[in-house]
């Protein structure tokens, strides 16, 4: 009697202790799900959501705010997206600095910078990611959320064995079923990513869009880096986007988008849209298999000995010393490309040119760090 | 509701009940190890059953 006593208090101690772990840790789970602000500047018109474009993403965790730049002149219009991959964190600071400091006088810009918004509330288990990173600005810091490539799984489960790619039916490994960047064009009643792609897609038609550009990241050790991948109807803006950005001595190359690779921005928005679609990627070395400890200084300021030591074994595809990557040049990149690109778009079409102010310069990012040009937290 | 929404639901139900049986487990056992392997199952099944995890 006495040790069955024994035995239910133990075991109302040990419940009592496996639920102080549980709420402890759906803590930590929990505040990867409230989203970061972003103040709009002095520029942006008009803030809608996606789910203007698709009431039926309204209170859902894929909605996600679209913000508007628009000139009083009429002409071209611009869709940039950050964070079709949250870990691919410079495309969204990119995004956000547009966001923040970009003013149109003619044409429009678009920009959605968390675009897999469910991508942001998670980091993949067993791989020591920091949930966060700190950005200093002149009134404090500001924390951006580091995510995940592909939506999370609790709002998107479970993963096939095979993902066929709607509706081209290109076959891929079943986790890629929740990479927004495979689920292109969509489609309305599909799974919650392909849903959401739709959406992006349906804001693209709509609004008229004349180029998309999707920023990314990759690993130092992937061939497709520092490199604008184009849809074949964007390939004259983007090989002259690469030679201004060459000649500026911010090394680019191109690439044109494979046909028999599906559900990508360069490809699906160039097909399924009037838009000229593009793709840019830049370094980061908190992606890679190579890297060593992984924490928010290895994603702010890009250095790794372990990539040193690879780029001296002719192991990357892009240069690497102790001076890194770091996350203001990689923003830096993403900004420059963007100039470069209604530069190039402008030469192209000059009957109908953008005319924008406020982008920050190449240089000055570099120089000044991204906190310079961010909203200071209040 | 969608497919998958659904498919989501059913695995949360599933996961609570798992949660539930695991919590039972604990009380119920006279082995201290038992008690503990059935806690250490009881922490993700109940933050899944909660859709955080």
């Amino acid at each position: 009697m006495r040790a069955r006593i024994t035995a239910q208090l133990r075991g109302w101690l040990i419940l009592a202790a496996a639920m102080a772990v549980a709420c402890a840790s759906g803590v930590v789970f929990f505040n990867m799900h409230p989203r970061e602000p972003v103040y709009p500047g002095p520029g942006v018109t008009r803030k809608a959501m996606l789910s203007d474009y698709a009431p039926a993403f309204q209170h859902s965790p894929a909605d996600t705010p679209v913000y508007i730049l628009e000139g009083k002149a009429p002409g071209p219009t611009l869709l940039v997206f950050g964070g079709t991959h949250p870990q691919e964190v410079s495309g969204m600071l990119a995004a956000v600095l547009l966001v923040e400091n970009v003013r149109v006088e003619r044409g429009r810009v678009i920009v959605i910078p968390h675009s897999n918004q469910s991508g942001f509330t998670y980091t993949e288990p067993l791989e020591a990611f920091p949930h966060e990173f700190e950005i200093p600005t002149a009134a404090g810091a500001r924390r951006f959320r580091l995510g995940m490539r592909l939506s999370n799984p609790v709002h998107q489960w479970p993963d096939p064995d095979l993902y066929s790619h709607y509706p081209s039916k290109e076959p891929l490994i079943g986790s890629e079923a929740r990479n927004l960047n495979r689920a292109y064009p969509g489609r309305p009643g599909g799974r919650y990513t392909e849903r959401l792609a739709h959406a992006i897609l349906s804001l693209a038609r709509q609004e008229n869009v004349d180029v998309v550009l999707d920023l990314h990241e990759a690993y130092p050790e992937y061939p497709i880096i520092n490199m604008i991948v184009a849809h074949e109807r964007a390939f004259e803006i983007a090989t002259m986007t690469a030679v201004s950005l060459q000649a500026r001595g911010v090394p680019m190359n191109i690439m044109a988008s494979p046909k028999n690779l599906h559900g990508l921005t360069h490809r699906e928005f160039g097909d399924h849209t009037q838009a000229q679609a593009l793709l840019s990627e830049t370094a980061n070395p908190a992606m890679g298999r190579f890297r060593g400890r992984t924490d928010e200084a290895l994603v702010v300021e890009g250095k790794d000995e372990n990539y040193i030591a690879a780029a001296k074994l002719k192991r990357l595809f892009v240069p690497f010393d102790a001076s890194g990557h770091p996350l203001s040049s990689r923003v830096a990149r993403q900004i420059v490309t963007v100039e470069e690109l209604l530069n190039a778009w402008n030469d192209a079409n000059a009957r109908r040119p953008f005319a924008i102010a406020g982008l920050p310069a190449y240089e000055e990012i570099r120089s000044q760090g991204i906190g310079a040009f961010l909203h200071p937290a209040p | 509701m969608f497919i998958d929404e659904l498919m989501l639901l059913g695995y949360r139900g599933i996961a609570a009940i798992v949660a539930l049986v695991m919590a039972l487990q604990v009380l119920r056992s006279g082995d201290w190890r038992e008690q503990v392997y059935a806690a250490m199952v009881f922490v993700p099944f109940a933050l899944r059953a909660f859709g955080v995890k």
